[in-house]
């Protein structure tokens, strides 16, 4: 269930330029010459076509009109050389020095020499590209990997994926530390794309952060599946940042029978970011947290796209939205809660709420309800309005200056939604985040 | 010294403080009751700073700065403070967060470096102490859930941690039982001392049994309409605020 729409296009310059990047690169793409790589590929790619670069008479691309605001395609990275990149000079000291698993992917590649997953315990891993060089290997890593449908972003990553990160965490593995996916998009004009996929067995236990930042205009592209096992628990963090970059992100997350999914999605800047997801529940007794963040100024456009699929009963979804708007930025929400037949006692809310700091900010929001079970209980609200004038008061009166009251009330904004995060390094390495967006200003 | 001096005031339109008149030395506590709507809170919201206040007319000095010429940060840092009647909620903001803030804006603002944690903590646990408030009520978020007890109190708390020179009380007892009243009001008298003013503002005289004025001012219609000791108050207990509301009008 996604709330994309069958589209067919013919191939106008925006599909042209995406098709032309292909047929320049498809001989140098990891598995070039291995035929089911190849035709795992032109599945996408072909699926990319017959869709189309989706605009705003799109319904699920209404507030945010790709083929206005993405009016170039860069060269795809990742195929030759390898780029200089620094870490903690990328993503910040706090983020970098977090406890971790650690698999770097920079300007499209796996870094073995930056990364630390290699051989932790529990843990099995493989970068993409690694699998993509014989017919045998490249035969079963693709079999699992299957395209969703109707998904753009999907589509891409896949059709020109140069690698990714391929993870399998055995049943009833609990992980000592997280996971952390650290993807650099180094070059300033190049184009990324990566598929991921991340597997957690029954009863495994883990906490997945992932550090996405873009150098310039960079264009960063990703899909990840994440398939959780039955009583299975995942926290995923998920930071997009960026000033200039454009990042477009789907993943599809599905829960087995009492399986809990907690993710922190939080995006800073960015020319453009649309991050989409699905997360379904393939059996009862699940339950899903959703929290996001969005923290935009200048003429940044971040759009968070969530479809919540109730596709078993007795399953429990919450999805919180916090958004800070400032100059011309904008911000989207679409959240859709699908409730299947016979997906009784489902427990489904949503809020989103959106602080407005200029006149000239837009917040939108859809969300969406589709109800086929009759014993359930779905709720949504929005809201969208300014920082309170008597609480700003009272900070003042209290000695504290303007700017600094507003960066308090802003950061306890966006606190209900990222204070969530349990672990301490990560909770230390967001609030720093905000407090340097806040200071920037 | 506050000095306030034929001050004019208005909200929306609406002329509220209407040539309003008052001296407090250092070292006193005044008291100003009168009848709802007789311009009580807007007067300390305006000595403080609120900007849907419009001042039309007038004076209004402590120490012989002019306060109206100060926006609401310089004046606390000018040792303004405003105790208010229905204190905020602030999600998000937790109490020990926002008083390290605004401890640290009153030092920076007068020359001085940040206040260490270890020292911040002890004259927290000194003074929260002193105002039955516990350390794990301060963790939480700025009076969210609080009762109106707890409320004041915190305000006490603040005023006891950024020592003001000129404490304006709005309506403190308001919602408070005996007890509360009483814990909070030996907050303010601990704050009392030569260079200190106390502009207790309410409607009923119970409170300044607790903090004991050396003057009471009636106000009604926006401005002072008579002046006297501490008597004056049990007078007004006993005959209301009628004549004044008359008279006024």
């Amino acid at each position: 269930m996604t709330i994309h729409q069958a589209i067919t296009a013919a191939a106008t310059p925006s599909e042209q330029r995406f098709l032309d990047l292909y047929a320049s690169v498809c001989g140098r793409l990891p598995g070039a010459d291995v035929p089911a790589v190849r035709a795992w590929r032109e599945e996408a790619l072909d699926a990319f076509a017959a869709m189309g670069v989706p605009h705003r008479r799109v319904e699920a691309w209404k507030y945010t009109d790709l083929r206005a605001l993405m009016t170039t395609v860069h060269p795809l990275g990742g195929i030759d050389g390898s780029e200089q990149v620094e870490v903690i000079a990328s993503i910040g000291r706090a983020l970098a020095n977090i406890d971790s698993y650690r698999a770097v992917f920079a300007g499209g590649k796996f870094r073995a020499d930056l990364s630390t997953i290699q051989g932790a315990p529990g843990i099995s891993f493989a970068p993409l590209c690694s699998k993509l060089k014989s017919e045998a290997d490249a035969g079963a890593t693709l079999a699992a990997l299957p395209l969703p449908e109707r998904d753009i972003i999907a589509a891409l990553s896949t059709a020109f994926a140069t690698s990714g990160a391929l993870i399998s965490i055995a049943p009833g593995q609990k992980l000592d530390r997280p996971i952390h996916i650290i993807v650099i998009a180094s070059g300033e004009a190049n184009a990324y794309a990566l598929r991921h996929a991340v597997t957690l067995g029954d009863g495994a236990e883990a906490t997945i952060i992932e550090t996405h930042v873009g150098a310039g205009a960079a264009q960063a592209w990703s899909y990840t599946a994440l398939d959780i096992g039955k009583g299975a628990t995942l926290k995923h963090a998920r930071l997009t940042q960026s000033d200039a970059a454009l990042h477009l992100a789907s993943s599809t997350v599905t829960l087995g029978e009492g399986a809990i999914y907690e993710p922190t999605h939080a995006a800073i800047g960015g020319a453009l970011t649309r991050s989409e997801g699905t997360i379904r529940f393939n059996g009862p007794n699940a339950r899903t947290t959703y929290n996001a963040a969005i923290l935009a100024r200048g003429h940044s456009h971040v759009d968070f796209t969530l479809v919540v699929d109730h596709a078993a009963p007795h399953c429990e979804s919450r999805e919180l939205v916090k958004v800070v708007l400032d100059d011309r930025a904008k911000g989207v929400f679409q959240g859709k809660v699908a409730v299947q037949r016979g997906a009784q006692k489902t427990d489904g809310k949503q809020m989103a709420n959106a602080l407005l700091l200029s006149n000239d900010a837009e917040f939108d929001s859809k969300p969406e309800l589709e109800i086929f079970a009759d014993d359930v209980v779905c709720g949504h609200g929005a809201t969208a309005g300014q920082l309170d004038e008597d609480l700003m008061f009272y900070l003042k009166s209290r000695g504290i200056p303007e700017a600094q009251a507003r960066a308090l009330l802003i950061a306890a904004f966006v606190g209900a939604a990222l204070d969530t995060v349990d672990n301490e390094g990560l909770h230390a390495a967001l609030d720093e985040k905000v407090a340097a967006w806040l200071a920037a200003k | 010294m506050l000095e306030i001096r034929d001050l004019r005031a208005e909200v929306d339109g609406k002329e509220i403080l209407r040539g309003f008149n008052l001296t407090v030395p250092k070292g006193e506590v005044h008291a100003i009751m009168g009848p709802n709507g007789s311009g009580k809170s807007t007067l300390s919201y305006v000595l403080s700073g609120k900007e849907d206040y419009e001042v039309t007319g007038g004076s209004a000095t402590w120490n012989g700065q002019d306060l109206l010429a100060m926006s609401p940060e310089e004046r606390a840092q000018a040792g303004v403070f405003l105790a208010f009647q229905y204190p905020m909620e602030i999600p998000g903001v937790a109490s020990l967060t926002f008083l390290r803030a605004a401890m640290n804006a009153h030092r920076k603002a007068r020359g001085e470096a940040e206040i260490s944690i270890p020292d911040f903590m002890r004259a927290v646990k000194t003074e929260a102490e002193k105002l039955s408030i516990s350390m794990e009520m301060l963790k939480r978020p700025l009076n969210v859930g609080f009762s109106g007890g707890e409320k004041k109190r915190n305000e006490v708390l603040q005023m006891a941690l950024l020592k003001p020179t000129l404490c304006l009380l709005d309506e403190m007892d308001s919602g408070l039982d005996i007890d509360a009243i009483r814990i909070a009001a030996e907050g303010v008298n601990r704050l009392r001392s030569p260079d200190t003013a106390v502009v207790v503002i309410t409607h009923y005289q119970r409170l300044l049994n607790y903090i004991v004025p050396d003057v009471v001012h009636v106000m009604a219609r926006g401005q002072v309409l008579r002046s006297g000791g501490k008597e004056l108050a049990l007078e007004l207990e006993e005959s209301g605020y009628a004549s004044y509301d008359a008279e006024a009008a």
